[in-house]
Formats: structure tokens, sequence, C-alpha cells
């Protein structure tokens, strides 16, 4: 029995899983056959019994299936993407062209020097870029994301004091910090301590000069501009205090967009940071990575830096696999090069004068939305923030409307909905960053229809009336992600 | 500039409404003395062809790209279709964000199930999660969740011979400041692991890698057998994942959790990464797994829709106290893996793993034809996939380094050096790769450069 | 507005015990499953182990957040509630009874005691 629906239709809908759409004798490659003869049987005890279930597919079929799937999904080439603290800036079309480039896209990572000197060279002046950029004496652009790079960071101030004979064993991190802070130092075996931000939402130089005095202190964690988007005005004396206590300043650097072109952690005193080059330096989100960080350094954690570590000698380039006091290789090989080719492809393209009205264009959009939205949310910080601005639901709470409803109402509006529920410190938060990549025109738009919502979330009934059903107007109502955490389904066979 | 349209009348209007006499007064907790105050000192910059220009400069200053490449070592050039860049170059997935927000996200998160679905069905494991960054990582975050699932924090994870140099340093540097002790697993003079278990005090995890750094196949059972035997949990590990469609699965032989290197699945070698660190393990032990994990459920209409689930493992929500510190996965990544499964199926792959395995047994049997009377120079004999390796003894080691530069002067990079098996008396190994890319002519020339320099 | 029972002590991280006979059964209160969402996985300890005070001796889960369970007093673990594992959503359906978690053999019984009053519990939970 054939069932007629809108399954053949070409408009953007639900796609039935590969292994359903298979048909034994399908196949989607184009592959010459061996001119070499059938090679010696494998021993029976090594050999494979069961064909593994893949799916055969025609190569359309596979074209329809990932072409539908695509059009599920939010995107920033289809729309404003306001989550706070992901930079979700315009990824532009020039860096896949040069981010594929076929002289660069098959070389072998462990090739003789001598025949990648344009890769390396490559490298070398991306890292030139960075250390500018930044303040930082070097940069390793080994970190595959953010997370690896705090890893890198914390590991090299376990080895540098190490090498001074400190053995303290416990990080400082404010209670606004993302989740990876704390992962991060658990991962290299530190002690975590959590502390509080003070009624402004920064960071209190007595609070940390008090722990420092506690004693066992190998560092603080800190992120600037902080998650509430507001810049650390106490940089320096922060890392000043740290510094006299002997211990080391590692900043997390997925706000480093609010900074480009003010101000350079290298030079407040911050001793090591990431890059996230992903939000930064506009290489692809990619539905969740792959991530491309970086590691910054001042100059007395250069030797522990991991390998291998690019050297130029003359006008050549070199790796360095072995270095006596280096924390060793972090993951493998050097990197996520081809990522790198288009954060290098952006960086290059704006210069100076580009980079340099980055910070300023996103931290002048994000109070506008602080100063407009202001007058419907309550703002959790009010004061001026940076790049990005961090609202509440405590006015629409008062009408039982919660952040999760005003989010999925957002969605019915076609606008994705900014971070929500971070920082843990701002109950209800609601974190936009609306990046400078934006015209005033689509952050306007947003404004409006945020405004249109709080106007719901005041009206009589309003969940009834506006929220309960959300989003309404999409290929997929409300998931039930409860459902997938009781049952779970996690592959086509269980 | 084109990725920056606010105007300068904008900016005023936005000051204005902010009641701000300047942008410097907006921003007035930035101390002054760390304002910059002048350009920074970047190169110009380039108008979009001036930096295709560029590029193509660089580009051109390598010259590996001419070259016949015989290396490996857990990357591999096999050749990848055409539409899986122009997939997933679709903007919808290449600038969408983690899928947090299933709603609309249901194009990467039915991706991602598909991916898992199928790493395990190769993998003959119950559950792969999203993917994690690369293989050796992958293999450290399997033994971490080994020591957690036995409820240790310290203790020996006994390591076999044959896994890769470069991920045994890896392994140190992530875990023996940790608390845990890397024991080798020692391999025979034939380059696989010996059958006698090893005695050690407090097993955390027996680690096996196939094919092994020598490019030898080895048994998962022997691995199974050898962590029965030490009452512990057993890591394989999967260092080429086409491997997997002509030998037997870490699922079949009943290993506990199996990492593994998904490059070689439609994946650019691109100079390093990304790459595609892979991840399955039993489902009883899931809560323990590191990295996102995609669910199937429904939504209000009780459509089929997907979301990622058991978050509680997850950096995010559990802090210091999360299975792991990751918080990406590699997804762009996982799609193209899964594209190219998806086009190739378990025929494709059989063909590519098939065609790279008769390209390596053909170069053996010449090289070792051409090596019959050398002394100090032994190629291993092992089962292989596309990788094998001829030891050589410390007389010879010039030589080798002699018979690398001359295939460098002939445009081959002939394989990498490598260390030898402990227990073989040989100084060091030169592995050699294939792939479907490999032919007739490039195994006349493999021919004629041993022809010439070994007699 | 969360309900709280009179016939019953309570800890400020939001578990209720209660004794049977020389036992005491414990669970989480109504404002914890309340603050948690729908509930997707509960862990308990294995019976027969000993726990002290304030040690964790389980975890509860929703979809994005999770809670440790603290031993109320001091004792031997003697039975868990299997009902909950299987179905966690009774957790939210009826934490004071058929959800309770499990229950223990006190070593001091002034422990007891000493645990917050319904009244102390309710403002507490404010």
């Amino acid at each position: 029995m054939t069932t007629a629906s809108a399954a053949n239709s070409g408009w953007p809908q639900a796609s039935t899983l590969l292994k359903e759409q298979s048909k034994k004798g399908h196949e989607g490659f184009s592959l010459a056959d061996s001119e070499f003869p059938e090679a010696e049987k494998i021993p029976t005890t090594l050999t494979r019994k069961h064909i593994p279930g893949l799916p055969e597919l025609s190569e359309l079929d596979v074209v329809r299936h990932f072409t539908r799937l695509s059009q599920l999904n939010y995107s920033i080439d289809s729309g404003m993407y306001p989550l706070g603290s992901c930079t979700m800036k315009y990824n532009p079309r020039i860096n896949e062209v040069t981010g594929s480039h076929p002289l660069f896209a098959r070389l072998h990572p462990l090739s003789p020097d001598s025949t990648v000197q344009g890769a390396m060279e490559l490298m070398w002046n991306l890292e030139s870029l960075l250390k500018e950029i930044s303040g930082f004496e070097r940069v390793s652009l080994i970190p595959a994301a953010g997370a690896q790079g705090e890893y890198t960071g914390l590991k090299l101030i376990r080895a540098y004091l190490k090498d001074k004979g400190i053995k303290n064993n416990k990080i400082l991190i404010p209670d606004s910090a993302h989740g990876t802070n704390p992962a991060t130092a658990a991962m290299c075996g530190f002690e975590v301590v959590s502390l509080k931000s003070n009624a402004e939402g920064l960071l209190d130089k007595e609070v940390v000069l008090k722990h420092c005095q506690e004693g066992d202190v190998a560092g603080i964690m800190l992120t600037n501009p902080n998650t509430l988007g507001l810049f650390e005005r106490e940089i320096q004396t922060i890392c000043e205090i740290v510094h006299d206590h002997g211990a080391l300043v590692y900043c997390d650097g997925a706000n480093m967009n609010a900074m480009l072109g003010l101000t350079r952690p290298g030079d407040a005193g911050v001793d090591v940071m990431h890059f996230n080059q992903h939000k930064t330096f506009t290489t692809p989100h990619g539905g969740g990575g792959p991530g491309c960080g970086a590691v910054g350094v001042c100059a007395k954690l250069i030797p522990y830096l991991p390998t291998p570590l690019l050297k130029k000698k003359d006008s050549s380039f070199a790796w360095e696999e072995n270095s006596e006091k280096s924390i060793g290789p972090i993951k493998d090989f050097h990197g996520h090069f081809m990522m790198m080719l288009r954060s290098y492809t952006y960086i290059r393209e704006l210069g100076a004068p580009g980079i340099q009205k980055i910070g300023r264009h996103a931290i002048l959009l994000a109070n506008y939305v602080r100063c407009r939205l202001g007058k419907s949310y309550e703002v959790a910080y009010p004061r001026p923030c940076m790049h990005e601005v961090v609202l509440s639901d405590k006015l629409q709470q008062k009408n039982k409307i919660k952040t999760l409803d005003i989010a999925k109402r957002l969605l019915d509006f076609g606008f994705h909905p900014p971070t929500v529920y971070f920082p843990l410190i701002v109950p209800g938060a609601l974190m936009i960053e609306p990046t400078e990549t934006e015209t005033l025109a689509t952050v306007e738009k947003f404004c409006a229809v945020m405004e249109q919502i709080a106007k719901e979330a005041s009206e009589e009934n309003a969940f009834d009336k506006y929220f309960k059903n959300s989003p309404k107007s999409l290929p997929f109502a409300k998931i039930d992600e409860t459902k997938a955490a009781r049952d779970l389904k996690l592959t086509w066979n269980n | 500039m084109r990725y920056l349209p606010l105007t300068t009348e904008e900016e005023k209007r936005i000051l204005q409404s902010c009641e701000e006499a300047s942008f410097e007064t907006l921003t007035r907790d930035i101390p002054e003395n760390l304002r910059i105050k002048k350009l920074l000192n970047l190169p110009e910059p380039l108008h979009e062809a001036e930096m295709l220009e560029h590029i193509q400069e660089l580009g051109e200053k390598n010259t590996a790209p001419k070259m016949c490449s015989l290396l490996g070592q857990g990357a591999y050039d096999h050749t990848w279709p055409a539409v899986i860049d122009y997939l997933v170059t679709r903007g919808e997935f290449l600038t969408a964000y983690t899928p947090y927000q299933p709603e609309v996200s249901q194009g990467t998160l039915q991706a991602i199930f598909e991916f898992q679905s199928m790493v395990s069905e190769l993998f003959g494991m119950e559950v792969s999660n999203a993917s994690l960054y690369d293989g050796s990582t992958a293999l450290v975050e399997a033994i971490l969740m080994s020591a957690r699932l036995q409820g240790k924090s310290s203790g020996q994870v006994l390591v076999s011979e044959g896994v890769y140099d470069r991920t045994q340093e890896i392994l140190k540097t992530y875990l023996t400041s940790l608390g845990f002790e890397l024991v080798t697993w020692q391999a025979s003079h034939e380059g696989l692991a010996e059958e006698k278990t090893p005695l050690i005090t407090n097993p955390v995890a027996v680690v096996m890698q196939s094919p092994n750094k020598w490019g030898l196949v080895e048994d998962w059972k022997l691995l199974k057998k050898t962590a029965d035997t030490l009452n512990t949990k057993s890591i394989a590990h999967v260092s080429h994942t086409h491997s997997l469609a002509l030998f037997e699965s870490p699922g079949t032989a009943g290993i506990d959790i199996a990492s593994g290197e998904g490059q070689s699945l439609g994946i650019p070698i691109g100079f390093g990464g990304p790459y595609l660190g892979l991840f399955t393990c039993l489902k009883k032990d899931i809560r323990q797994m590191p990295g996102r994990l995609v669910g199937k459920t429904v939504d209000a209409r009780n459509r089929e829709a997907y979301c990622v689930t058991l978050s509680t493992r997850e950096q995010h929500i559990r802090r210091e106290k999360a299975t792991s510190n990751i918080c990406s996965n590699q997804s762009l990544m996982a799609l193209r893996a899964c594209i190219y499964m998806a086009l190739y199926g378990p025929v494709g792959i059989k063909k590519v793993a098939d065609s790279s395995r008769r390209a390596a047994t053909a170069a053996r049997e010449i090289i070792t034809k051409q090596l019959k009377n050398a002394k100090g120079l032994k190629v291993l004999n092992g089962t292989l996939l596309n990788e094998f390796s001829i030891l050589y003894s410390a007389e010879n080691e010039r030589k080798v380094e002699k018979l690398q530069a001359a295939a460098l002067s002939q445009n081959v990079i002939l394989g990498l050096k490598n260390t030898a098996p402990v227990n073989s008396g040989f100084k060091g190994a030169l592995s050699l790769a294939f792939t479907e890319r490999f032919k007739k002519k490039n195994a006349e020339s493999l021919e004629k450069i041993f022809g010439e320099l070994i007699v | 507005m969360s309900s709280i029972l009179p016939d019953r002590k309570y800890t400020k991280d939001h578990e209720w015990a209660q004794l049977n006979g020389k036992n005491v059964m414990m669970g989480i209160t109504d404002f914890a499953q309340n603050s948690l969402g729908d509930v997707t996985y509960v862990q308990l300890p294995e019976t027969g182990k000993a726990f002290t005070k304030g040690e964790i001796i389980g975890t509860v889960e929703s979809v994005k957040a999770v809670s440790d369970i603290y031993a109320p007093i001091t004792g031997k673990i003697l039975r868990t509630n299997a009902d909950v594992i299987n179905d966690p959503s009774i957790l939210n359906q009826d934490p004071y009874g058929k959800a309770w978690l499990l229950e223990m053999e006190a070593s001091d019984e002034s422990e007891f005691q000493e645990l917050l009053e319904p009244d102390a519990y309710g403002q507490h939970a404010e």
C-alpha cells in the first residue's frame, strides 16, 4: 500500500532515517578497481564475520537527505543568533575557499619540514598576528578548542610552579565562570575554590587577596570581560595580588571579541590566555565544533609550551619536538590547521583598521540592547556593558512567565533565543550578544520582538494565551527532553 | 568594511540612546593605561582578490602536494567525494551553533544520531558519543572513564607497545600527573602484543591499538583475555576506522570501551586537523561516558525528534564533577564522516580498505624481495591493513636516512621513522602507508628507489 | 507552593527523614523535586554500605540539573527503593510517599533528633 503524503515534496520537512531509506545494491561512491592483485587471505581469527549495518544509498538519496536535514537548522546564515558568550558572528565565505585550499588540504602533518614551508609560514604568521592583538610573547596554536586551551594553560601553570619548587594546588574561579573552568581545573588535578562576585557583578580584589593570603593558591582563572559582559575593572591589581603570592593568572579568552583593538590582556598582567578562534576569528561553529583554540603566554611560560613548537631560522621553519621543560604533546599533531587558514584569512583581510573596530561595534550594539530592553526587562547588573548584556525574567516571573518561555516564544518570531540560565549567578538569565556583524536595523528588529514578548507576558492569562505551545510556527514543536533522558535511545538499534 | 556594517551616524545614535557622551565614557571600566591608543602593528588589510593570491603564494611554497607521500601513523590520505564538501558547507550546517535549542537544530541532531548509530555499527559496540577531538585524546578519555567505572583515582594502565609513540606521549601528558602509571605491554619481536599477561598491581585498564604502530592487525580477543586475567577494563583503540570493514570489531570480542580516529572517513589530512575522535562503550556504562550525546525522543505533536541528552554528565552542568572538560564535539567532522558512511555503505568502505590493503601488500612484497639479501633490515610480516614497517639495525640507520633523502629527491616521501619493537633487537623502523590513491606506476618508482640504493 | 509534612524531620539540603521503628527512612522534599523539574534518573547506594552524616550517598537528576543526596544521619544502608530507580517520575508525583529513597540503620539516635523541625525547614526553603 502506498500512502500519499508530503514525503516527496521538496519543502522543508523531516527526513526518515538513512537506515530506513537503504536499499540493497544502491551505492553512492565512485572508486576505481585496484590495479593490484588480491591481498593474502585474512586469518579467520581476525576476519570480520558480520557486515556492519550501514545503509546503501544512491548519491542523490544522500544529497536530498542532508539537504532536508540542513533546512531544519537555524544558522547564522539564516538569521541573528544572539547567544551570549558564544560570539555568533558572520563566518565569511572566503574562509571556506582558503580553508579548503588544495595546496594545503592534502598535506600530511608529519611531512618533512622542507616540503611544507608554506603551511608552516602561515602558522608563524598567524601566531604573530595573535601576539600583536593580545600582547603575549608566544602563542601555541595546537589546542583543539577552548576547553583544551584551558587545559594547556593550567598545565603550563602547574609546570612553571613545579619548576620553581612550588606545590600550591588551589585554583580560584569566580562563580560566574563557564563550566569548563572548574572542569578543566579538576582534570588537571587542582582543587577548585569558587569566588563570589560582588554586588556589581565583578571580582573583588579584597576577596582575591583574602584567598591568596590563606595560601596554597596556584592561580586564578578569570574571564574578561566576565560572563556578565562586564570588564574586570581591577584586573591589574588582581594580577598584582596573585603574582605577589607566587601564583599565576589565567584568562578565559571566550570574550576576547570585546577587547579587540581596545585593550590587550597581555598588557594587564595576564600570564596565559586561550583564544576561541571559532568565536573571535570566525572559524565556523559547525553545529558544535570543531573549535579552534590557541594559547598565548607571557615570556616566563614559553619554556613549558606544548610540543611541537614552531621555530624560525633565517627564513625557514622547523618543528622542535623535544623541549626539556615542555608539558609534552596535548593532542595529535599540531592543531586544527584547516581552521587556522580561516582565521588567518579573516585577520589579514581586516588588518588593524578592521580589527580595531570589532570591539567597538560589538560593545555599542550590546549597549543599544541594554538601554532599550532595560525598559521592559530587568538588567541583572545595570551599568554599561561590554559585548553582551545579561537580562533576567524577574519582571515576567511576576506573571509566571519564565526565561524558557521567553526563549521558546522568540522562536515563533523567527529569532534564535539568547543564552539562557547562564551565568548561574543570575536567576532566569537571558544573555544577549548581538556581535558587530549585525546591522543596527536587525538588532532593532530583535529588540522590538523582545518588547512585544514582554508586553504579552504582562497580560492576563499570558501563559495560556501566548506561551503555552511555543514554538508554534516551526517544523517541530516543543521537544520532549525528559523522555529522551528517561527512555534512552542513542542509536538506530537501542 | 563588509563585515562591519555600523555607520558613524548609527554609533552616535546608540550613544545618545544610552545617554553617553562618547564611546570612551561608555567603556569607562577599561583603565586608561590599558587602552590601545594607536593602530596595532598588523600587515595592511587585503581585499578578497589579494587575499586569495596571498594564500595561493603561500600554498605554492609547499612542495609536498606534487609528491607521492607514503606517510601514515594515524593520518591517511584517502580520497573523498566532492559531495561531502558541498553538503557540509551548506550554511545551515556550517554556521549553526551547538544544538542546545532542539526545535531549531533537528538537522544537526539527526545527523549526529545517525553518526552515533553508524559508528556503533562499525565498532560493534552498543553506543557511541557525538565525537571527541581526535584519536589520542579519545583514548585518554577512555582510560579516565575506565578509572571512574572502577572508582579508582590512581593505578596502573597497561598500554600495548603497538600504540603510536605520539599517542603514548599524549597519555603521559594527561595521566601521569593525575597519579596513573603507564606500564608497557611489550610486543613480540614480530610486532604483536605478547600472549603472556604482564603482572601489574593496581590495574586501571588494558589498552591495545589496532592496526598498531607498525601497521599490524592485533587480535582484540587477546586484549579481552588479558583484561579479564587482570580483572580490569579492556580498551580497544582503532587507529584506522576502515580496518573495521575487514577485521573483527571490538564489540564482537566483548571489549568494554573502544576509541578511535575517524579521519579516514572523508576528512582531509589537512596538515593535522581537524580530525575526529571516536568513542564507544556499553550502554550500562553510559553515565560515565565523556562528551556530548544525542538521543531520540518526540516533539509535542508526537513526531520523532532528537535532542542532546544526559547533559548532566557535562561540564556546563556538573562543573568540576563533570566526566570531562570537553565542551565541543567535532560536529562538522562527524557530519563529514556521517555523509561518507551514507555514501559508501558497507560495500564502499570495504572496497577502500581492500584497495589500500592490496596496495600495501604489493609494496611489501616488492620491498621484501629487494631486501632479501640485505643485512640488518627486516620487513615485519603480520597481517596488515594499509601500513607496514621495515626494521633496521643501528648500522643501517644512516642508510635508511639516505634512502629517504634519495626518495625525496625523486618526489617520494618515503614514510616515517618509527621505533622498533623493544624485543626485536633492531634500532628503529621505517613505516610506510598506502591508500587507494597508490597505483602501479607508484609501485614501480618505489621498486626503483629500493633497487638503486639497497644492493 | 511546595508542601511540607508535619510527621517528619528535614535537612537543609532538602531531604526528609522519618523514623521507622529504630531505623530512618529518607527521601527528597517536595521543594527539591519542584526545583529540579522532571526527574530523569536516580542513583542510590548499595545496601550494606555505611555512611557518615553529610556524605554524598546518591544523586537525583533532571534534564538540566543534578543534585547530590547527602546522608541525613550516620549509619548503614538497609534497603533502597527499586521503584524510584525504575520510574524516576514518581519522585515528581509523590516525594513523601511512594518515592521514598532509602532506609538507614541509625548508629546514633540523637542525630535524628538534631534534624530540622517542619517549621524550621519551611523557613529555610522559602
